[in-house]
């Protein structure tokens, strides 16, 4: 189905925090002041790599409206963070490995009493040799970074015998691919406030994706028992993976609790391209061979991942690039060899798409290549490969059996914008009317995982209820970052409760309201809400029908729930056509609650589908995609316009579809930008973007006119698990199929993003005299 | 190696007259700064590229210099160095005149910033996206340097004099701008020029007999690339004005370059080589050769010094190109 506002018609609906965004009147955390609160600032490192020789803040300490000047000295627990290793020092002793890294903290009565006393802390360092080139790092003269060395994480996958196999393929095309360091750019910067409360306790109220995980690393460098903290970590003005990982949370809790006094820390920009996470840049070195036929032989990947200076989840997503550098094809042959290695260029950790999509551009211009080679159409090629419903996945483990990517190949391909391309080829299509504007189409795609993967916990569930003042309340741990997750759970229970949207109160991020039921990431959250309620409905329907059959004299069984409470299955039928102001429930939700004397709560707990196999990172559920554009270069400037794009989504049911077409157009705005603008540049460890007048991201003008959306609903029969996650697919294949697209216009390969207009642009002289001749 | 912040304040003057606000220059010295919308300066100050000032002499007190006149007898538009990007983006007496100015402010940043940059900033920074179009368009400079008088000075003498012409403190005050008659917009219209014109191809060496009797027409245009379609600081700035005859001869036309970091200045060995020319295809690819080898250009992080000047040639010749193809 062309999933768009029309085609979406009554289910179109207007997400809860829609206007308050759009006016401007939504609070974030950041926004949060309350009176006689400090303001926190920390002191980050001046080198990317050195010894710290000594540390001074005796005139800090003096400065007006200083309250406490925090240094290594002053954690009362672990000196460290990391979602998987914590090797992240709060506050640097001895050595700083990057320019984010942090030296010392202050809390003063002004943001520019805070500034300013961070001014008089001396710090004496003696630089070290920086390290920048991930591949030079893991030489043995290499400075190290880190007592284990330079190497994070390993990966090694391999099936058949590729080398071998090589040689009787007849196309063997090797590739090199470059992927830029991407910045999530979120228009709220890292931020929050933290109150010490008369109970003993700490509120954090601050963005993370993931609040358990938050309260769990806080309470470790606090020493402090989790309980004793809560994390209030919603709304959030946009994350994108970026503030998952621990960010300004451990300053402001220190400075909170010496200080006892609240305390708010909002990064600047600067501070937030400095301290803040990016995208691993890879390098993909691709060697794929086919038979005769079209048929993959064999293919061979290595990956070097530059994950900056410390762990946090760099291993994780070698482990999905690693993967995902292995695509819905069925190849008998494959070995992928991955490396994750620290440098001194910032922190590299997890953005949306985690790691797939460095690993799916190179495989897809693999494909291109070896189409071209062969003279063959890309996309049959991919046809000829493509998996079957049971087959393994990706690293020959067991998956839930899937007809996605069929379901999207079919799609592309009788696509308006790829029927285009064969007229273009056919010579049907009239050439733009300047010699030096070219046009192309290109496609690409993808089955992309969701979930944390094997071997990673990865709780679900959640909570419904009846609250006192009868409203059904329900909880789950999830953030909202602008991804729609209260829109989709209002939609989802509206629909399957059949109440109206103010009988609801939808509680999420808050650790002491809510269940653990998991983080806010990996296109889990409306798999987990869909299980959680399939579960939850039913029971908590039953519950209030049975109340309500006592108070009423009438069979349960008589009786459903519905807008405003329960009804008669008759009156609530009929309820369409009669006059809705006369018709009216059996009994509210408030005389319920009132009824039943006491809130009533239901969890579900079960954790998320995991594949059975032992493959570590390996998933169980995949959201299959694929995307069509028509690109046009300027010869001239080499400059590449998107004009208009399509795109397939195998995920199944679409509970929401605004929220589901906003997910695939932002992402694939973030995926324009990776593909044609974006990198945070570094010389040697200092990054120099440091704002958005350097680092550009795509702008409303860059977004193509045409944006289509096939939203392919259709599950294989019984399947148990409902929607798919889309967070992350709408921005995996969008590069390759512009690199494909450019391809097609002016015939130049791609192998490094964001793509070079210097590699693109001609001589206009030349352009004249090959194509046109005498003015 | 010890590193210690400094602590700054910041002083802020708001004169009512030019010798107040020149006064203050001379006294603070580099510490202090001329600021008009502060656009530009802001992002200095905070990327580094200049040091936080210690007296900002707040230049909103000479309010005279923010507005739009068009001198008919002087044949000129007069533009106050006050006056917002936006003012002038908006103005119908700039978009009858000068068209081309409207493209290049369009292009400047954003409507937010549009309205609080002035042209005189722009100016005064010199590597503006304006300068590319002002230059073309022959523009004069009113400045005051302390002195019992207000001076003129062209545009093009003000950029290519450097530090010695432009001196230390000297205010921009206004713009002004000679209307050519007949000077049309972005492409080009039919305009009936008699012979009398042809005049202007004999100061080019290579004038050529063919262009005397041909019928000319006026055309000009500004061209901007950025790193995105819009919003964008600029990689190259090019604006061409001049007249083109009926059989393809080229008469009394001036061609910029500018962009990113790069002073907008005159390609001269382009336009002599294309006035009172009879342009083939053969020629486009010299004239392309002399544009690149005009072109000053900065590389920097996102584009190369050798792209610039390509990028530079390829839209003067293209926009020619398609002039010639009528
Ligand atoms: C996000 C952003 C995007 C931008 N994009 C562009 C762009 O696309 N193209 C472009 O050209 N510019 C761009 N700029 C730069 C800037 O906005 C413009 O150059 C603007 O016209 C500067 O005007 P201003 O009044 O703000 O100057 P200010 O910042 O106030 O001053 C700039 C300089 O000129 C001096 N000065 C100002 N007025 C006078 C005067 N009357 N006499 C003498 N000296 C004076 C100041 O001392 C200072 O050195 C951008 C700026 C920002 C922040």
């Amino acid at each position: 189905m062309l999933l768009n506002r029309e085609s979406a018609g009554k289910r179109w609906k207007t997400r809860p925090d829609g206007p308050a965004k759009v006016t401007g009147s939504l609070s974030y955390l950041t926004d949060l002041s309350v009176p006689g609160m400090l303001h926190g600032k920390v002191l980050r490192s001046l080198y990317p790599h050195a010894r710290i020789m000594a540390i001074s803040i005796d005139e800090a300490l003096k400065a007006p409206g200083v309250a406490a000047v925090l240094t290594h000295r002053d954690v009362p627990g672990l000196n460290g963070f990391g979602i998987v290793t914590p090797d992240q020092p709060v506050f640097c002793s001895e050595v700083v490995r990057y320019t984010g890294d942090a030296i010392a903290a202050i809390a003063a009565e002004t943001v520019e009493q805070a500034l300013y006393a961070l001014s008089l802390i001396q710090v004496d360092y003696e630089p070290l040799p920086v390290v920048t080139d991930p591949e030079k790092a893991l030489l043995e003269d290499a400075p190290q970074l880190h007592p284990g060395g330079n190497m994070l994480h390993r990966t090694d996958y391999s099936r058949g015998e590729p080398e071998q196999a090589f040689e009787d393929c007849a196309y063997v095309t090797e590739g090199i691919y470059y992927t830029p360091r991407q910045m999530h750019a979120y228009m709220e910067t890292e931020g929050g406030l933290f109150v010490p409360e008369e109970s003993g306790r700490l509120t954090v109220y601050a963005a993370t994706q993931h609040g358990f995980k938050d309260r769990m690393q806080l309470s470790r460098i606090l020493a402090m028992p989790e309980e004793q903290i809560r994390i209030v970590s919603s709304p959030i003005g946009g994350s994108f993976g970026g503030k998952d990982e621990l960010n300004v949370q451990p300053y402001g809790a220190l400075l909170a609790l010496a200080t006892g006094k609240p305390v708010k820390i909002h990064n600047s920009r600067r501070e937030s391209v400095t301290a803040g996470l990016k995208r691993h840049p890879m390098k993909l070195t691709m060697k794929t061979g086919m038979d005769r036929d079209g048929k993959l032989l064999a293919h061979e990947v290595k990956i070097v991942a530059d994950t900056g200076a410390y762990s946090t989840l760099g291993g994780p997503v070698l482990n999905f690039a690693t993967e995902h550098s292995i695509g819905p094809y069925r190849i008998p042959h494959v070995s992928v060899k991955g490396v994750s290695v620290f440098t001194n260029n910032g922190v590299s950790g997890e953005f949306r798409g985690f790691g797939g999509n460095q690993s799916i551009f190179a495989l897809e211009s693999q494909l291109d290549r070896l189409a071209a080679a062969a003279g063959m159409d890309p996309w049959v090629l991919r046809r000829i490969n493509l998996r079957e419903r049971d087959d393994p996945g990706p690293l020959g483990q067991t998956v839930l059996p899937s007809e996605g990517p069929e379901q999207v190949w079919r799609s592309v391909a009788a696509s308006p914008i790829w029927l285009r391309k064969e007229q273009m080829d056919r010579g049907e299509i009239k050439t733009p009317p300047s010699p030096w504007l070219k046009r192309g189409v290109g496609a690409a795609m993808t089955m992309h995982g969701s979930g944390l993967g094997y071997g990673i916990p990865d709780p679900g569930g959640g909570r419904l209820g009846l609250s006192a003042d009868g409203k059904l309340e329900a909880a789950f741990s999830f953030e909202e970052f602008g991804q729609g997750i209260t829109a989709t759970l209002e939609i989802m229970l509206t629909e399957m409760l059949g109440c109206h949207r103010d009988d609801l109160r939808i509680v999420i991020g808050d650790t002491d309201r809510t269940p653990h039921n998991g983080s806010s990431t990996a296109s889990r959250s409306t798999t987990v809400a869909y299980m959680a309620l399939k579960d939850l409905v039913p029971r908590i329907s039953e519950i209030l029908c049975r109340i309500a059959s006592l108070a009423a004299g009438l069979p349960a069984s008589e009786l459903q729930t519905g807008p405003g409470g329960v009804w008669h299955k008759v009156a609530a039928g009929g309820y369409k056509k009669r006059d809705k102001k006369t018709a009216s429930p059996l009994i509210t939700y408030a005389e319920l609650a009132a009824a039943a004397g006491e809130a009533i709560q239901l969890e579900a707990d079960f954790h998320f589908p995991v594949t059975p196999d032992p493959v570590v990172g390996g998933h169980y559920l995949y959201t299959a995609t694929a995307a069509a554009v028509e690109v046009e270069v300027n010869l001239l400037t080499g400059a590449v316009s998107v004009l208009d794009q399509y795109h397939a989504v195998a995920a199944g049911p679409v509970v929401n579809p605004m929220g589901y077409v906003g997910q695939i157009e932002g992402g694939s705005v973030m995926a324009q930008g990776f593909a044609l603008f974006e990198d945070v540049c570094f010389s040697e460890g200092v990054p120099r973007t440091m704002n958005f007048d350097t680092y550009l991201i795509p702008g409303i003008c860059d977004i193509s006119p045409g944006f289509h959306i096939d939203a392919i609903q259709e599950l294989p029969q019984d399947d148990p698990y409902g929607p798919r996650g889309i967070g992350e697919v709408g921005s995996v294949v969008l590069a390759p199929a512009i690199t494909a697209a450019v391809h097609h216009a002016v015939g130049i390969s791609i192998g490094k993003l964001p793509i070079s207009r210097e590699e693109l642009s001609g001589i206009l002289p030349d352009l004249l005299a090959e194509k046109v001749g005498t003015p | 190696m010890a590193v210690h912040y400094g602590k700054r304040t910041v002083k802020v003057a708001e004169p009512s007259t030019l010798y107040e606000a020149w006064r203050l220059k001379q006294e603070g010295g580099a510490g202090a700064v001329y600021v008009a919308g502060g656009t530009l300066l802001r992002t200095q100050w905070e990327n580094g590229a200049a040091t936080a000032p210690s007296l900002i002499i707040g230049l909103d007190g000479v309010m005279e210099y923010r507005s739009i006149v068009l001198n008919a007898n002087k044949g000129a538009i007069v533009i106050g160095a006050l006056t917002s990007l936006e003012e002038i983006r908006r103005s119908p007496v700039v978009a009858a005149h000068v068209p081309i100015l409207i493209k290049a402010v369009s292009a400047i940043a954003a409507p937010s910033i549009r309205r609080l940059a002035t042209l005189g900033g722009n100016i005064a920074s010199l590597s503006g996206d304006a300068v590319t179009a002002l230059l073309v368009l022959d523009a004069e400079l009113t400045l005051f340097r302390g002195g019992p008088g207000l001076e003129k000075v062209l545009l093009k003498d003000w950029l290519e004099g450097g530090e010695c012409v432009r001196g230390s403190g000297a205010l921009v005050l206004e713009v002004v701008i000679p209307i050519v008659q007949d000077i049309p917009a972005f492409s080009a219209i039919p305009a009936s020029q008699g012979a009398d014109d042809i005049g202007a191809g004999s100061d080019s060496a290579n004038g050529m007999a063919s262009a005397v009797q041909d019928e000319f027409r006026s055309f000009g245009f500004f061209e901007k690339l950025g790193r995105r379609e819009a919003f964008t600081p600029s990689v190259v700035t090019v604006a061409a004005m001049g007249r083109l005859g009926e059989k393809g001869s080229f008469a009394k036309v001036k061609m910029t370059a500018g962009g990113g970091a790069a002073l907008p200045h005159r390609l001269y060995e382009a336009e002599r080589f294309l006035n009172g020319r009879r342009v083939g295809p053969s020629s486009l690819a010299e004239l392309h050769t002399l544009i690149m080898e005009g072109c000053a250009s900065a590389g920097d992080l996102f584009a190369s010094t050798d792209y610039r000047k390509e990028v530079a040639a390829n839209l003067l010749t293209a926009r020619l190109w398609e002039l010639l193809k009528g």
